[in-house]
């Protein structure tokens, strides 16, 4: 299943935030469309989270984790996209724990790219936080008998105007849970934003100095076996053959497959080494000997006539260099 | 096959590999050590870096069987093992980090550069870090992180 971004901002607009009560009906309801098509599955186990909506989860300790949906290449989404919900919550960046979302759909869109990040979430997540204040604060409203105008929050607790009184997240999320989502929850003026485009430091870059923060190439799963892809030197290239016999002979090397792969422009094909660790996967691949067939290249390319090419283009805006 | 002891982060490991397998390889896939990173193979980019004997070299060149015996093997996780290297708050003192997979060799080539010369001049600081590459160019904030930790002696 693929989502992709403006499905998921269709429903972001709508019906966003829906509301999970791990404690009243022991379910995690993700976006509302995510929902039908996925199984909603009963939530087993100890409760002591409650998923107000999927990006916040408050323990009843205290702890706020917010689940960040986008991959961190370097551009700082760890930092910047939980800051959105975090703002609206009225939590600081100090107070909350940030995980990265797990591939579920219940996130939408996992992908990083096209400088979209904060673009496509700028206004959802916003408003999650937002909602997810509300309810905090009708709940604490109610249990105190007064007006919710007579209550606000700050750093994941709700006060009572004029007293001392206050209540943690943590108390009032079960409470709250229970509540409607505000379907239009009021967002902060940007000129009382304290934690959105303020200087913070991002809380991940310890993990970037002691080589803890893990790359996709650190991951590792059970059984997990590596591959070595040997491409075609030049572009519509063909197998004829594949000579593999010294390949095979490497200390490590389990297989070699041919790999078709259908394109938009065209089927590449490669051959990929499969070994129990990368280094064999490499060096089988450096033994192999395939032949190629480039015949399907009926032209060349290079880089100055295919750009004067592009020039030439309809709706071609750019000069040759 | 062939079985190697070697000395990584002053504990002792048992390796049973290829002769020719680099110690890069050695550190992230058969010891589980994943902070030295792989960013190109060919002795280019300084990701791999690594100290041995106190000297920093690039791991993806530096095949198993040619590790001296007894050699002192240290990586990013030894690295402020127990409290932050001054290098490493420096590091997050200047948000050093963009992406942060070249700064484990960066970390590793300073920390080499201090120890050798505790007050570089700029100079020293772009010579010693020249073959570490960072594609995000964080390497203003490197050289003014290297700077800071210099004038920061535990
Ligand atoms: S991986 Fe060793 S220098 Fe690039
Ligand atoms: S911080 Fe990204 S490559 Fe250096």
């Amino acid at each position: 299943m693929s989502l992709n971004d403006d499905n998921f901002l269709r429903t972001g607009r709508r019906d966003f935030i829906k509301r999970a009560s791990l404690a009243t009906l022991g379910l995690a309801i993700g976006i509302d469309s995510f929902s039908k098509i996925h199984n909603i599955t009963p939530h087993n186990g100890t409760v002591d989270n409650f998923e107000i909506n999927p990006f916040i989860l408050i323990g009843l300790d205290n702890t706020i984790t917010i689940v960040n949906p986008r991959n961190d290449m370097g551009q700082g989404t760890l930092h910047s996209v939980p800051a959105m919900i975090a703002e609206e919550l009225e939590v600081s960046l100090a107070q909350i724990k940030i995980i990265q979302s797990d591939g579920q759909s219940k996130y939408g869109a996992q992908t990083s790219g096209n400088s979209s990040s904060i673009r496509r979430l700028w206004l959802p997540l916003r408003k999650a936080g937002a909602a997810t204040k509300e309810m905090l604060i009708k709940a604490a409203a109610r249990q105190w008998g007064v007006l919710e105008s007579e209550c606000y929050a700050r750093e994941a607790r709700v006060f009572r105007k004029g007293s001392d009184t206050s209540l943690t997240y943590g108390e009032l999320a079960g409470a709250a849970s229970k509540l409607e989502v505000p379907a239009d929850p009021v967002l902060k003026h940007p000129a009382d934003f304290s934690i959105i485009g303020k200087d913070i430091k991002r809380a991940e870059i310890p993990a970037r100095t002691n080589g803890k923060a893990v790359y996709g190439i650190d991951i590792e799963v059970p059984g997990m076996v590596y591959a070595s892809i040997l491409h075609s030197p030049m572009i519509f290239g063909k197998i004829v053959t594949i000579e593999d016999s010294d390949t095979l002979k490497i200390p490590g090397v389990l297989r070699v497959i041919k790999c078709e792969r259908k394109m938009i422009h065209r089927d590449a094909e490669s051959v990929a080494v499969i070994a129990t660790d990368w280094w064999a996967a490499l060096k089988g691949r450096n033994a192999l000997k395939v032949q190629w067939d480039n015949s399907n290249l009926t032209e060349t390319l290079d880089t100055e006539d295919y750009f004067k090419k592009l020039c030439k283009g309809e709706g071609g805006r750019h000069q040759p260099p | 096959m062939k079985k190697y002891t070697i000395k990584v982060n002053h504990k002792p490991y048992d390796v049973e590999a290829e002769p020719d397998v680099p110690l890069l390889w050695i550190l992230r896939d058969y010891l589980g050590l994943k902070g030295t990173k792989f960013g190109c193979g060919i002795a280019a980019c300084g990701a791999c870096t690594i100290h041995l004997n106190n000297n920093p070299v690039r791991s993806c060149q530096l095949r198993i069987s040619t590790i001296p015996a007894g050699a002192q093997i240290t990586t990013i996780e030894g690295i402020g093992a127990d409290a932050p290297h001054p290098v490493q708050e420096a590091w997050v003192e200047l948000q050093v980090p963009q992406c942060g997979y070249c700064q484990s060799g960066q970390i590793m080539s300073a920390v080499a550069l201090l120890a050798r010369k505790p007050m570089p001049s700029d100079k020293d600081i772009d010579a010693a870090l020249a073959g570490n590459l960072c594609r995000c160019g964080t390497y203003d904030r490197i050289r003014k992180a290297i700077h800071l930790a210099a004038g920061n002696p535990k």
